[in-house]
């Protein structure tokens, strides 16, 4: 099971939207669900080995290079087709 | 309306009540404009004031994060800094303001949300992301909300419900 954590700073708001968008995107994909599941987090918890792709928006990608997993980032929460972009192919990688 | 969107309008009434929102709001920065959205909660017991400033300086922290998608700000701080009642305020701005976000200013649509707790109101704002989707995809700058003509009227526009729109 591929675990994709959306983050922000709060672990509500932006992170929540983004993980509906990256599930629909995911799904649009043609990706089946059953391999993935999508969990939200604030910047204080996200930190964690069982993660295998983090999806944030640009402000927060700094700090989590060195968390070991492969940060995507977004500008437009509400836009599936950037998130598509930029989150299938590193899924697909882990597939 | 079908019995669900009945009662996802009804949830969002709730929390984002006529007295939360706000039209023709002047904001001379972004700081002005989520005060602006702040003290609506402020005023209806949503949130102790010092959540006002909490939204402000998770801001300062960790920058313009909250423009979430072009010319829309959703601030909002953790419970513990002062929120009484999970609430949504809307404050539609006179003219639009730059909150520093390159990809996504200037903003036009502030929409603070405050929760007691991050799960007790994700249903909520899976309905409102769904119309919030809906407008952001439109590419007009949020005129459906920023063209309302009464706070029923917006908040029948964030609950999905098509009705009051025609």
């Amino acid at each position: 099971m591929i675990t994709i954590m959306t983050v922000c700073g709060m672990g509500l708001g932006s992170s929540l939207l983004a993980s509906m968008s990256a599930e629909r995107a995911l799904k649009d994909a043609g990706i089946d669900p059953s391999v993935f599941r999508v969990e939200t987090s604030d910047m204080g918890s996200a930190n964690r080995p069982d993660v295998d792709i983090y999806l944030t928006t640009t402000e927060f990608a700094p700090d989590m290079q060195q968390w070991g997993a492969p940060v995507v980032t977004v500008t437009n929460v509400f836009d599936e087709s950037e998130i598509g972009e930029r989150l299938v192919p590193v899924v697909r990688s882990l597939l | 309306m079908t019995q669900k969107q009945e009662a996802t309008f009804a949830g969002i009434r709730k929390l984002l009540t006529p007295e939360r929102v706000r039209f023709g709001v002047q904001a001379a920065d972004w700081r002005d404009a989520v005060r602006a959205a702040g003290e609506l909660m402020v005023e209806t017991g949503a949130v102790e004031p010092r959540y006002v400033g909490a939204m402000i300086r998770s801001c300062e922290h960790f920058g313009p994060y909250i423009v979430i998608a072009p010319g829309l700000a959703l601030p909002h701080s953790r419970s513990e800094d002062g929120v009484i009642q999970d609430s949504f305020s809307l404050v539609v701005l006179d003219s639009p303001v730059e909150f520093g976000n390159d990809a996504n200013d200037p903003v036009h649509i502030v929409l603070a949300l405050s929760a007691r707790d991050p799960n007790g109101h994700i249903e909520q704002l899976r309905s409102v992301a769904t119309s919030l989707a809906k407008l952001a995809s439109a590419g007009d700058d949020w005129r459906p909300l920023r063209d309302a003509t009464s706070p029923e009227a917006a908040i029948g526009i964030l609950s999905g419900n098509e009705e009051d729109e025609q």
